[in-house]
């Protein structure tokens, strides 16, 4: 359970992020007096108390279905919820589903809809969505048999019961389930045994904890059929992240969209925003149109400039240094200073001595940006893990060899280290990799690929030539070497 | 001689300090004409604003107030009116709440339209209202700055009424900034006006008649 004393609290995982919104100076009213009959309105502003990430990992690609990984990461939106319980009521959510800007505005609504619908109807139970989207599929999101071969898998690798029950979509499969929930034994997948199977999904995925209320847990109260206030989709209007001109040019033109979807990653997710206890709005004065909706009521809420900040410029943009990627302003009002709309997240390293050897249980001191040093000691794999670390921020590593027992660890080597979300603009990752491998920060790019391709060009086949070029090649062999965690830097091929 | 008007000051409150018991003595007077049609509003003046106060006739002098008392009609106080609405735009109707004006509290229920009434002293400055029953869903204490509110027409007073009304348009401080445009732009976008977050006449009209004043 939070302490509830506890504030700017962030939890992550590499599938979510929750945290509280800062506190919000109480509000104050200057008001006139009067001999007539003036008077003074005052009415409450629409702050959120706290937010919650789904990362885009969580749903299968281009897709609205909710993968099982997202289990791990769900309590801490119950922790959320009751952290800011007042009077015995819990906080009501809006969700905002958010596309990334590949392809027409009307499909991108209308997914990232999708993406809230589907996690609205998970938190509440409501098969009949969930089938909605099974049975309609869109565009690129179709459920199909693999959702059902997913959900039935996930089903079955929790159950802990003794018989071992043939996996996946067999006819037995389906039957032993079918008997489980009291349905019709046919071994065939219709709707009745799909919703049940939905609800038996959603309940492990969710927990008790998070079975949500339509009319008590969500900000509109259910007043409006459609969803309208409750669950809505931005489509690509609110990216965290937009190109640079350059980059966009060469992923149009690239074959492989693989590192431009990848790049994009952080725009496809999906937000909720936890309100004030009690607090409700009402559906016709809420301006997002509804998720089935198209994109012209977002249009409204633009900013005058929204063109500007929704085109590709001169240098990548990123909404927690510039604040100007979101077309819409409602939403860029509620968000502003969402912790959830920073980068947030844990990060792991591998500790090495200077023979390029991992240090097993090694003593360390980690100081992350401006945060208290924390004690920490790698594993017997040398790695040591530092969660709920914001990024990108600079990081301090000191560390050193397992002392004899009864001694003080001595911190021999010491580095500064970039932590970064994985997905930088190609020239600052590598220039970032290759300081945490040891390359001076000092030195030119050029110098340390030369010196990088010099001492590893040696793995790759052909071997790399050493130019300095930060050619494909050399950036590949640069994110095998630092990400491949090899035992032995130099001389064990990565894996 | 001539006032210049401070933050917080309104007609009634310097009408007694100077020792006046009716304001109008000095708002009707004819070197305070340019002034009155200029603000309009007794109540809402502008730091800075230059008030010609009258000599004070000796005749003045009788009227004690006991005979203001006796011959003041319904409308003779100063009134502090407030209109309070939730987060959905709704009033926060039939609620009980406790208006604490300088040394006094009055306790009052909102009516159906979210509005509360209360006649104060002619020099109230700060107050309080506070929502006591824990399950309201508003705000427990707001804290009120009586007479603080600037002209519609001085970026001052738009921000301070965009502020009342739930808008973030930053701290009241008559500057031009970000949060202040942005939320122009809002109040604009709900009201059917053209957002540009520019307040022109007719954005201060409709901010004037959403507001109450």
């Amino acid at each position: 359970m939070p302490d509830p004393e506890e504030t700017e609290w962030q939890r992550t995982t590499d599938r979510v992020v929750a945290a509280d919104h800062p506190f919000a100076e109480p509000m104050v009213a200057l008001v006139a007096p009067t001999f007539s009959d003036d008077f003074n309105t005052i009415q409450e502003r629409l702050i959120p108390k706290g937010c919650f990430r789904i990362e885009d990992i969580v749903f299968e690609f281009d897709s609205s279905f909710v993968r099982p990984e997202v289990a791990n990461g769900m309590a801490y939106l119950a922790d959320l919820r009751e952290k800011h319980e007042e009077g015995g009521a819990l906080p009501p959510l809006s969700i905002f589903g958010h596309g990334d800007p590949v392809g027409q505005d009307d499909y991108n609504k209308q997914l990232s809809g999708r993406r809230a619908t589907a996690i609205y109807a998970m938190l509440v139970r409501d098969v009949d969505l969930w089938e909605e989207l099974y049975t309609k599929p869109f565009g690129g999101d179709q459920w199909g048999n693999r959702s059902i071969e997913t959900m039935m898998g996930a089903l079955q690798g929790s159950s802990d019961s003794g018989t071992a029950p043939s996996p996946g979509l067999t006819s037995d499969a389906v039957k032993a389930f079918q008997a489980d929930k009291g349905l019709e034994v046919d071994g065939v997948v219709g709707p009745n045994t799909r919703k049940a199977l939905y609800r038996a999904y959603m309940d492990l995925l969710c927990g008790p904890r998070l079975e949500l209320d339509k009319k008590e847990d969500f900000l509109a109260r259910h007043e409006d059929a459609g969803g309208k206030g409750d669950y809505q989709g931005c489509g690509e209007f609110n990216p965290v992240r937009i190109f640079s001109q350059e980059e966009s040019a060469r992923y149009e033109k690239a074959p492989d969209k693989t590192e431009r979807n990848t790049q994009n990653e952080p725009n496809r997710r999906v937000m909720i925003l936890l309100f004030g206890p009690r607090r409700r709005v009402l559906p016709g004065l809420w301006p997002c149109p509804r998720v089935k909706e198209g994109p012209a009521g977002c249009k409204k809420r633009f900013f005058p400039d929204a063109d500007e900040r929704r085109r590709f410029r001169e240098h990548r943009r990123e909404f927690d240094k510039t604040h100007d990627t979101f077309a819409c302003r409602f939403y860029q009002l509620l968000t502003d200073d969402s912790p959830c709309e920073r980068f947030l997240t844990s990060f792991s390293v591998r500790l090495y001595d200077l023979m390029g050897r991992f240090i097993a249980h090694a003593p360390c001191r980690l100081m992350v940006g401006h945060r208290e040093p924390m004690a920490r000691q790698a594993n017997e794999k040398g790695v040591v893990t530092a969660l709920d670390v914001e990024v990108p921020s600079r990081c301090r590593i000191e560390w050193g060899f397992k002392p004899p027992p009864g001694e003080e660890p001595e911190f021999v080597f010491s580095l500064d280290v970039y932590l970064t979300h994985d997905n930088l603009a190609r020239e600052d990752e590598a220039k970032q990799k290759l300081h945490n491998l040891g390359y001076a920060e000092d030195n030119e790019l050029k110098l340390n690929v030369t010196a990088f391709q010099q001492d590893y060009g040696h793995l790759a086949s052909p071997p790399l030539v050493d130019d300095g070029v930060l050619d494909d090649r050399t950036m590949d062999l640069l994110r095998k070497v630092y990400g491949g965690c090899a035992d032995d830097l130099r001389s064990t091929p990565p894996q | 001689m001539i006032h210049t008007v401070e933050p917080g000051e309104y007609l009634s409150a310097i009408a007694r300090q100077y020792g006046f018991s009716d304001y109008r003595v000095i708002w009707d007077h004819p070197e305070n004409a340019k002034l009155k049609g200029q603000r309009k509003n007794p109540s809402i003046l502008y730091p800075g604003d230059q008030l010609f106060i009258p000599v004070k006739e000796t005749g003045e002098e009788k009227g004690t107030t006991e005979e203001r008392h006796r011959f003041r009609l319904k409308g003779n106080g100063l009134i502090l009116r407030l209109v309070v609405r939730d987060l959905g735009h709704q009033p926060l109707a039939n609620t009980f709440c406790e208006l604490h004006v300088g040394n006094r509290t009055y306790d009052l229920m909102t009516d159906d339209e979210g509005r509360i009434e209360q006649e104060i002293p002619f020099d109230s400055a700060e107050g309080l209202l506070l929502f006591t029953d824990p399950l309201i869903p508003f705000q427990r204490g707001i804290r009120i700055k009586i007479g603080h509110l600037d002209p519609v027409e001085e970026v001052s007073g738009q921000q301070a009424r965009l502020n009342n009304l739930g808008y973030d348009a930053g701290p009241v401080d008559g500057k031009d900034g970000e949060k202040f445009r942005f939320a122009l732009q809002e109040f604009q976008c709900d009201h059917g006006l053209k957002v540009d977050g520019v307040c022109d006449a007719g954005t201060q009209a409709k901010l004037e008649e959403v507001h109450g004043c």
